[in-house]
């Protein structure tokens, strides 16, 4: 079983890579929606990206009013646990708040959940990211410095030579990931699925 | 409007917020590290919640727009541009402002008391609003107020 946390700034486009890569995944066999089940998590008082997940008729879980990387480590495992029992999909993508950090959910599982194979995925945004670079950097290379992809997202809004730029920017917090050019907005590549779920692809031959 | 901010901000030595030019901390977050969700103003009920989330400051809001869907979509389309004008107007920085407004759609009452049944359309004219608005770099005061300012008109509809 492969666990993929998907990381990233507020705003950067995870909500809609996790519906297309679970789109992606079951394919257009309904039956196949079981292979995967979200695990979605997020800040605030009120959920508004679950009830976007769950019209699109995958599986969807939640682990609400807390970040998981400190606070709600226990219900993070307590809620794997729970989907692998029931539900025993074959991937599962956990989408983090976008003020977590996913080398803490990374250590979770590895620690608690050791049977299961975790990749991180990080989704940056590069239109803001040049505002954001100065005011939120702390945050945004611990949320990058253990990505194994990095999907520059939104490269529509933004012109060639800024792109570049960016780029070359994200690539100094981290530049041994798989880095992939998308516009979530739009069709993402199958190419970009593949890097995700490489590791399971190569062992569990999915 | 940016120092401004520093003064109003508690800080300790492990705060890895941004907000600071002159201000950065090595921010590496261990399981010890907590982000800690600290209520300041949470009631249940409330349709305006602000808590603290690590450096952020995450708005809740929960109010109705009685009008039709269309409407009412346009009209979220400009409070959340408000709230937006209004934390960049104070020095914040916007994480992410968002909401989910849902209809409660065309609704319909059948009933039967002998053999025809008799349906009475019922025409939607009112939709709910659930939202978050996650800031960085203003103080919690500040954003209740912004929000509470923004949707007055509609929190007590």
């Amino acid at each position: 079983m492969k666990i993929i946390v998907l990381g990233g700034f507020l705003g950067s486009g995870k909500t809609s890579v996790v519906i297309q890569l679970a789109k992606y995944i079951a394919g257009s066999n309904p039956e196949n929606a079981a292979k995967v089940v979200i695990l979605e998590n997020e800040i605030g008082e009120v959920s508004v990206d679950d009830k976007l997940l769950k019209n699109t008729g995958y599986k969807v879980e939640n682990l609400f009013s807390g970040c998981v990387c400190c606070t709600m480590s226990g219900e993070l495992v307590f809620g794997l646990r729970k989907i692998i029992a029931e539900m025993n999909p074959e991937i599962i993508i956990m989408e983090a708040t976008g003020v977590a950090y996913p080398d803490i959910i990374r250590k979770t599982i590895v620690q608690c959940v050791p049977e299961v194979d975790c990749g991180v995925v990080c989704v940056t945004d590069a239109k803001r990211w040049k505002r954001l670079l100065r005011p939120m950097e702390m945050l945004l290379k611990d949320q990058l410095d253990v990505a194994d992809v990095i999907l520059v997202n939104k490269v529509d809004m933004v012109d060639e030579g800024t792109l570049a730029e960016v780029e070359a920017s994200i690539r100094t917090f981290n530049n041994s990931a798989q880095f992939f050019r998308v516009s979530a907005a739009g069709m993402i590549g199958y190419d970009v699925f593949d890097a995700m779920l490489g590791k399971a692809k190569r062992s569990e031959s999915i | 409007m940016k120092s401004e901010q520093v003064k109003h901000h508690e800080h300790d030595e492990n705060c890895g917020c941004g907000c600071h030019d002159e201000h950065h901390h090595d921010h590496h977050c261990e399981p010890e590290h907590h982000h800690e969700s600290e209520h300041h103003h949470h009631h249940e009920h409330k349709p305006i919640t602000v808590t603290t989330h690590d450096m952020s400051i995450v708005g809740s809001y929960t109010f109705r727009i009685e009008k039709s869907y269309q409407e009412a979509a346009a009209i979220l389309d400009g409070l959340l541009k408000q709230v937006a004008k209004e934390v960049v107007s104070r020095g914040g920085i916007i994480g992410h402002i968002k909401a989910v407004l849902a209809s409660e759609g065309e609704s319909c009452m059948i009933s039967i008391t002998e053999e025809e049944s008799n349906k009475r359309d019922v025409k939607a004219s009112s939709c709910k609003v659930e939202g978050v608005a996650i800031v960085f770099c203003v103080e919690p005061e500040q954003l209740e107020g912004i929000l509470t300012e923004a949707f007055k008109a509609y929190i007590n509809q």
